[in-house]
Parts: C-alpha cells; sequence; structure tokens
C-alpha cells in the first residue's frame, strides 16, 4: 500500500493541472470569502443582529456556503481533481501501465482514493485558511467562536465529498469527460430539478423524498444555523419537512458511498 | 530470467471468442515472437497473460503469476500501448512516478532514459514526442525494473529504420544475458531477423509454435528454382512425380512439393540427360510462411503440423493437410504453363 500510495503521489503531483484545479478552488473560494467580508464590511452587527442570523463570520469562511442562496464555489473544483484521478488513467490510456506496476486493484483503488482525499483536505485547508484571513482583513467584528467549526468542517467534507464523487464516477464511466459531466450536471442541475418538481407538484408526502438527494442534503449540512435554512417550522420557503441534520449528514455519505462502492466493484470485475 | 508458461487462455467479448484455450512457452534465452492477423488476439493474449483482462487460463512466471510477483517491474517488463503517458507530464517524471511503485531507484530512471536514447529530452513533455519516441519511453518503463522477462506488444511501432535496428540489437542482446522476451509485431521482415522462436496465432487460437527456421522451412513455399535447356521436358517429368511445377520467364521451373529438393531435380535432370544451367534453392521468407500458416480460416488449426503447442516440426508442416501436385489423370505435355499460378 506503501508504494502505491507513493505512486499516485508522484502522478498528481507531476501534472500541472493538479495545481491548477487545486489553486482555481482557493481563488475562487477566496474571492466569494472576499467579497461578502467587503459587502459586510461597514455593518453594524450589533445593532441590526446580522450576527446572529446570519452568523457573517462564518458566512465568509464557508464562502457563502453557509446560507442557502451562495453556491459552493470551490466543490466543482474539488469533483474535478476527483474525476482526474481516475479519469486520467482512462484519458491517456495509462491504466494499464498502472497496473502493470501495483496489479493489486484493490490496493490500486484504495491507494487512489486516500491520496485525493489527502490532497483535498490539505486544499480544502487552504481555502479556509484564505477565507479566514479575508475576514479578518475586510470584515469589521470578524470572530471565531466554536458555532463555526460545524458549519466549517462540514464545508469541508462537503467539497472532500464532491471529489470522491468525480472520483467515484470516474472509476464507473472510465471517462473524463463523462465524470466531469455527471459531477457537474448532477449536483446543479438534475437535483435542483427534482427538488423544484417535488417543492411546485406538492404530491403529498412524497415531496419528502428530496431529503434523499445526497448532495442537496451535504449542501443542507453547510447551513448555520440549521434550522433557519433547512426547517419548514422557521419560517423559511422550504415546503416540505426537512429530515434534521444529522440525517443530511448520513444521506450525504450513504450517496457518496454507493457511487464509489459502484465504482469499486467495476473497476474489480472489468477489463483494465 | 523466467519462463513463461501460458495454459488455456481463453477469452470471450459477448459471443466473440478473442482468444481460444491458448498455450504456449517462452523460453528464457530468447526472442519469442507472437504473430498473428489483426484481430487475432494477440494484445488480448498479452493483457490476459498479465491479469489485465480477466478470462480464463493462467500465465506464470517462473511458476508465479503475475499478480502476486512482488514487484512485478523487477519481474516482467512491458509495453502494452505506444504512447501510455500523460502528454504534459515529463519525461524523467513518468519513469519516476513508475519506479517508486516498485522501489526502485531514481538513478536507474536516468540509465534507462539514456539507454533508450532519450537523455535530450528526459525534462520534456511527452506531448511533443513522436510516435517512435513514445515507443522508446515505452521502453524505458519496460526497462526499468532490469526485468527478467519482457512482453511487447508493437513495441517497433513508429520507430524509423534506426530506431527499429537499435530495438533489434537491443532485444537480441537482453535475450542473449538470458531473459525471456515476446514480442509482437507486423513487421515480418524483421521478426525474422529478432526472433529465434515464434507462436502464431490465428483468430484467436494457436497455428503454430516453435523455432522460427522451423516455421520457414516447414512452408509449402519454399521451391527448387531450376532451369534447363528443355524445361517442357522436365516439367512433364517432375509432375508425374506429382511436384507442383509453375513456370517462370526465361524458362525457369519453380518446383514444390514433398521431398522436392535440389537434389532430387538435379538427379532428374541428369538422368533425364538434360543441360542444368540454374539450380538453387528458393526458400520461403517468413511473410510467406506467415501468409500459408494464416491465410484462409480453415488453416486455422493448431493440428496442421508444425508442432502446435510442445513440438517443433513434427508432423511436417502444412504439407500434409494439403493436396499437392498434379490432377489424378496423366499430366497434358501441351498444356500451357501460368507464371503466376501452379500448372498443376
Amino acid at each position: 500500500m506503501r508504494t502505491a500510495i507513493a505512486y499516485e503521489w508522484r502522478r498528481i503531483t507531476t501534472v500541472r493541472s493538479t495545481y491548477w484545479f487545486s489553486g482555481m478552488a482557493v481563488l475562487f473560494s477566496g474571492a466569494i470569502a472576499y467579497f461578502i467580508a467587503l459587502g459586510f464590511g461597514q455593518s453594524d452587527f450589533s445593532s441590526d443582529g446580522i450576527q446572529n442570523f446570519l452568523q457573517a463570520s462564518t458566512l465568509v469562511i464557508t464562502a457563502g456556503g453557509s446560507i442557502l442562496f451562495v453556491p459552493v464555489l470551490s466543490a466543482p473544483f474539488c469533483g474535478v481533481l476527483g474525476a482526474m484521478s481516475f479519469g486520467h488513467e482512462y484519458r491517456y490510456g495509462t491504466i494499464k501501465q498502472t497496473l502493470t506496476a501495483i496489479p493489486d486493484r484493490v490496493v490500486l483503488f484504495f491507494a487512489k482514493l486516500l491520496v485525493l482525499m489527502g490532497w483535498l483536505l490539505g486544499v480544502m485547508i487552504l481555502v479556509v485558511l484564505v477565507n479566514t484571513a479575508m475576514g479578518a482583513l475586510f470584515l469589521d467584528g470578524f470572530s471565531l467562536s466554536h458555532e463555526a467549526i460545524r458549519p466549517v468542517v462540514n464545508f469541508m467534507l462537503y467539497n472532500l465529498g464532491f471529489g470522491i464523487a468525480g472520483f467515484a464516477l470516474a472509476a464507473t464511466l472510465r471517462n473524463l469527460a463523462g465524470a466531469l459531466v455527471a459531477v457537474l450536471v448532477y449536483p446543479f442541475v438534475i437535483e435542483p430539478i427534482g427538488y423544484n418538481i417535488l417543492r411546485v407538484v406538492q404530491l403529498g408526502t412524497l415531496d419528502r423524498l428530496a431529503n434523499l438527494f445526497p448532495a442537496s442534503a451535504g449542501r443542507r449540512s453547510i447551513y448555520s444555523p440549521y434550522q433557519l435554512f433547512a426547517d419548514p417550522s422557521s419560517g423559511s420557503d422550504v415546503v416540505f419537512h426537512v429530515w434534521g441534520l444529522g440525517a443530511s449528514v448520513v444521506v450525504f455519505w450513504c450517496g457518496l458511498l454507493v457511487v464509489t462502492a459502484v465504482g469499486f466493484a467495476l473497476f474489480l470485475k472489468r477489463d483494465a | 530470467m523466467a519462463l513463461i508458461q501460458a495454459r488455456g487462455l481463453s477469452k470471450r467479448f459477448g459471443s466473440k471468442a478473442a482468444v481460444q484455450n491458448l498455450s504456449f512457452d517462452v523460453v528464457p534465452g530468447s526472442v519469442t515472437g507472437f504473430l498473428g492477423p489483426n484481430g487475432a488476439g494477440k494484445s488480448t493474449t498479452m493483457r490476459l497473460m498479465l491479469g489485465l483482462d480477466n478470462g480464463k487460463g493462467i500465465t506464470t512466471f517462473d511458476g508465479v503469476v503475475y499478480r502476486e510477483l512482488r514487484q512485478p517491474m523487477r519481474h516482467v517488463g512491458t509495453v502494452l500501448d505506444a504512447k501510455p503517458f500523460h502528454p504534459t507530464r515529463k519525461a524523467v517524471n513518468h519513469l519516476r512516478m513508475l519506479a517508486v511503485s516498485n522501489k526502485i531507484p531514481d538513478s536507474r530512471v536516468d540509465e534507462v532514459i539514456s539507454l533508450v536514447g532519450l537523455g535530450d529530452v528526459a525534462r520534456a513533455k511527452p506531448k511533443t514526442f513522436s510516435l517512435g519516441m513514445g515507443q522508446r519511453l515505452g521502453l524505458a518503463a519496460a526497462l526499468l525494473g532490469d526485468p527478467g522477462t519482457l512482453i511487447l506488444d508493437e513495441p517497433a511501432n513508429g520507430l524509423d529504420p534506426q530506431g527499429v535496428h537499435w530495438l533489434r540489437g537491443m532485444l537480441k542482446s537482453l535475450a542473449g544475458q538470458g531473459r525471456s522476451v515476446l514480442v509482437s509485431s507486423h513487421l515480418l521482415s524483421e521478426m525474422a531477423l529478432m526472433a529465434d522462436s515464434l507462436v502464431v496465432i490465428g483468430r484467436g487460437t494457436l497455428i503454430a509454435s516453435g523455432r522460427t527456421s522451423d516455421f520457414i522451412s516447414n512452408s509449402r513455399r519454399n521451391a527448387v528454382v531450376v532451369r534447363v535447356d528443355d524445361p517442357e521436358r522436365l516439367a512433364r517429368e517432375l509432375r508425374i512425380r506429382e511436384a507442383v511445377v509453375t513456370q517462370e520467364p526465361y524458362g525457369r521451373l519453380v518446383v514444390a512439393g514433398n521431398g522436392v529438393t535440389t537434389d532430387a531435380v538435379g538427379g532428374l535432370a541428369f538422368d533425364l540427360g538434360l543441360r542444368v544451367l540454374e539450380l538453387v534453392n528458393r526458400e520461403a521468407t517468413l511473410e510467406e510462411a506467415f501468409l500459408d500458416a494464416t491465410g484462409a480460416s480453415e488453416e486455422f488449426r493448431a493440428s496442421m503440423g508444425f508442432g502446435g503447442f510442445g513440438g517443433y516440426g513434427g508432423q511436417g508442416p502444412y504439407g500434409p493437410a494439403e493436396p499437392v501436385g498434379p490432377p489424378t489423370g496423366p499430366a497434358d505435355p501441351g498444356a500451357p504453363t501460368s507464371p503466376t499460378e501452379p500448372t498443376a
């Protein structure tokens, strides 16, 4: 396993695209954090209570991820990095050479996954550090509280999950372009369409099926405070009964587990 | 220095059998050519041998299957694709990446990259490489672990004449060091110079395996060329003796068939009182022998002689399975002969 990890580490660190997409995740996230910090920079949190409801500091650190309306811009780049992890092997026909160097497919699969997760974790730490710096520099009253830990951790895990999804989709589809399309279109197009259909049509209790959308569930896990944006009783316009935070986290990771298990099984079964 | 033993290799793609019960050996100290028409199953067989494709059968390298080899690149070097690398990863980084997977020191990377003649472009991106340079990089990867066995799929593709010459010399040198080299190629003239042994397959089944010289000498295209002062008479007598006679320009006769040798033809001419002006043995080329072996579907049978698995030149080559010589009736002395087709 150690040599397989060393191989995969050298593989991803010797192509420039790894740095490009990692850098773009940091850059775009940092840019959003900058604009949010700048936008709230002159607000008087103590008088309008915005700190209680929007938690501006958390909003900056998560680059807008802690409220409903802002897409997590770093996630697509993490998805691309994940898709490249397996997709490049098929795109450039190197999978056979890789498998002759490391014939144990179980070892290779998990070595790739571990290295990807390690790399993405590093990227997310950098993202959070840059976003925090934006808050510290441009947001008056910026503060770090323990309440920010949960949404920030889930923000990092949400991005990590995108990477894993891209990885698993590339292993499943054996096609870089297909994996990229899937990892970008599904969470940002397919799920929102399904969500809105269920919301508009209001098919009785069937609207609760929207709870099973993994990407949306993962996205909800970043909300802060969770109840404000996810729970209909809080007065938001979300009409279906939204499961609690813990359930959303479970749905998100179960979705990732399923797609990863499919990719793993097919990688073991199919010809190189 | 591994003995490769492939046994019962089989692979189906849907209803189509790509490889069927294929068995052969590759012995150390030799270059073994792996021949077959397009779609015969050569690449599939190589992938099966390395466990890259799922199928039936087993291939061992000194008794160990590929997936169970520790640090496999130190045992078996492979080239399976013409350009198996990321276009923007520097050549040296590509090799270092592979090296670390099998605990091969980086110093070895510098050695092999010089060995294949890519020292000047070691830090270049392979997207600028020609096909031949890509093949050289693939060979460098195969040689990284200084393996006792090499399995190379069309390694000469894209190489210029100097490159082909270099490849031939290198593979023969490696075989001379006691390594086992299995190499597929469509360059039959090159294979004739390079390969000590052959494994010939067609439609996924074994047609022949054995020494290259046996394969060629057993071709039915081997013939004796003779020129005498009365070719019509000699041709008639040869046909009576069930030889296949073709007349070429300038009165040359090309004589083929079982037992046809320069001694026999010369002796017959002497007995007939003919003056022999030219008498020479014309040996088939590897290409001719290969086309004979694979040219027709009904010949895709390992039982056609030439050894099959485990035997060299057992019952004789393709001759016994194909009728040769004239029709059953007496030959017509006045029948015209064709320069391109046997008169029989």
